[in-house]
């Protein structure tokens, strides 16, 4: 919708305030815009909402937004670049770093490999990441999250059952260990929601087997 | 640069505090002692944050045990601890001080996280608008022309012997600089500061024959080198690793000092 809206739009200052629109509001939201009024509001399921006038339009000037959930959360920004200097940062916190920058480079190099129509190096390189995750475990007290996502990780690729990762899932793979990066200790309501993206992309994220553990429960409750 | 210290109508003083300064007259970091560490929380603000003040200090007093004062202005409540933590709190702000902490900061790492902790729950906030760290340091000197001539000798202040006129002193220095990116930065402020505090001797007490030569003041006169850390953005409150963000602010800038002042 926004997207329509910025290619119609003929002036470039409100093309601007879209692209920032665009850019910067999580999708669940609903835009509807009035060209007679030059008012663009923008709704989700909880009722927030952001109207931006005219007056937004013709000041030229950025507008602040003022409910901070119209900010999508900065998934590319690594916590790193919040600190001064990394030399002082916890064992944990430095070792997660460390082993997720090692993740990313195999996950790219996978990435690169199946782009070049090399399955079998990439598949190797995914096999590598894959021996990364237990330790990447055992800093489950960075979060709950942090552990939970690692761990729907691991049981996603032991399901593969040694069959090659596609670019999507790669791709989902990577998003999934850059947003540890960026906020290893995230909402677990947010750990949530990123992994059902991630099972969207064709992962099987339940561990093998749980299904009859769980009817066995069931039939004992 | 030679800064010739003005003659001094209490030099003997200055004698009597020459132990308190250092025989070279520098400023040197590893002499220097830290006067204050306060960490600063600015967020949006909410209905929970109003509705659960007497709560957050009353989850403070069960952490923390010792001597409150509470007191409060039109501004902002302000809370003392054991005369050594300050907490200031506002409806957008919570700044917690320590004053002359320990070297390591140890203990105020963890007061200052479990208070963070405490408030993030209470007021149910989502976001920081913006977080900072300052640490004040300090150097005794034995008067405030010392101080002036030490400053005046940090390698970076680096001022061409022709500006100074023939006769003329430099006078109280205060030099701010830093830097910063899109998210964070750092500011750094070197300056003097001389403090005095005099006391009236109520006429009661004179009449009954006390302190008829009046209460001695309290003079001191400090380097200041004041280092202030900052995240300048809104960042979700649980991606902020709060012990190891203070502390790598800390140690970094700590080595960054010795070499801003010259440190051999």
């Amino acid at each position: 919708m926004v997207k329509d809206l910025i290619d119609a739009t003929p002036n470039d200052d409100l093309k601007k305030i879209l692209q920032f629109v665009e850019s910067n509001v999580n999708s669940d939201f609903e835009s509807t815009f009035s060209p007679d009024r030059n008012e663009l509001s923008l709704k989700n399921k909880n009722t927030t909402s952001l109207t931006l006038t005219e007056t937004a339009f013709t000041k030229k000037t950025s507008f602040d937004v003022l409910d901070s959930e119209f900010i999508s959360d900065d998934d590319d920004e690594d916590l790193r670049d919040l600190f001064f200097g990394t030399d002082y940062l916890s064992t944990e916190l430095l070792t997660a770093f460390n082993l997720l920058d090692e993740s990313s480079e195999l996950i790219n190099l996978s990435l690169e490999n199946l782009r070049g129509s090399d399955l079998i190096a990439s598949d190797s390189a995914i096999m590598k990441f894959k021996q990364i995750l237990p330790e990447l475990f055992c800093l489950r007290s960075i979060g709950e999250s942090f552990g939970t996502i690692v761990s729907i990780i691991n049981t996603a690729l032991s399901n593969r059952r040694g069959q090659p990762l596609e670019e999507n899932q790669i791709l989902a793979l990577r998003s999934l260990i850059n947003s540890l990066k960026s906020n290893p200790n995230m909402a677990y309501d947010d750990a949530v929601e990123r992994i059902m993206e991630f099972e969207r992309t064709g992962f099987d994220v339940d561990i093998d087997g749980l299904e009859f553990l769980t009817e066995i429960f069931d039939e004992q409750i | 640069m030679a800064v010739k210290p003005q003659p001094n109508s209490k030099e003997p003083e200055a004698e009597k505090l020459s132990d308190k300064s250092s025989e070279v007259i520098e400023v040197r970091f590893s002499q220097m002692k830290i006067e204050q560490c306060i960490l600063e929380i600015r967020f949006p603000a909410t209905l929970a944050q109003i509705n659960n003040r007497y709560k957050f200090w009353r989850t403070l007093q069960n952490t923390f045990t010792g001597n409150y004062h509470f007191s409060s202005n039109e501004e902002e409540e302000v809370v003392t601890i054991n005369n050594k933590f300050q907490l200031n709190l506002n409806a957008e702000r919570l700044a917690i001080t320590e004053y002359y902490p320990s070297d390591d900061l140890t203990d105020t790492i963890n007061f200052i996280s479990k208070t963070i902790d405490h408030a993030k729950n209470l007021f149910q906030t989502k976001i920081f608008l913006r977080v900072g760290f300052r640490v004040v340091y300090s150097q005794d000197f034995a008067s405030a022309e010392q101080v002036t001539e030490a400053i005046y000798k940090i390698p970076i202040i680096n001022i061409p012997e022709t500006v100074k006129g023939e006769k003329g002193i430099f006078s109280a220095p205060a030099i701010v600089f830093g830097w910063q990116d899109k998210g964070k930065g750092i500011n750094y402020r070197i300056n003097s500061n001389n403090r005095r505090l005099t006391l009236q001797v109520p006429t009661m007490l004179l009449a009954k024959g006390l302190y008829t030569n009046g209460i001695e003041p309290y003079e001191d006169f400090t380097a200041v080198f004041d280092v202030d850390t900052f995240i300048n953005k809104k960042i979700r409150v649980e991606k902020l690793f709060f012990k190891d963000w203070i502390k790598q602010a800390f140690e970094t800038t700590k080595v960054d000092a010795k070499k801003i002042l010259g440190d051999k």
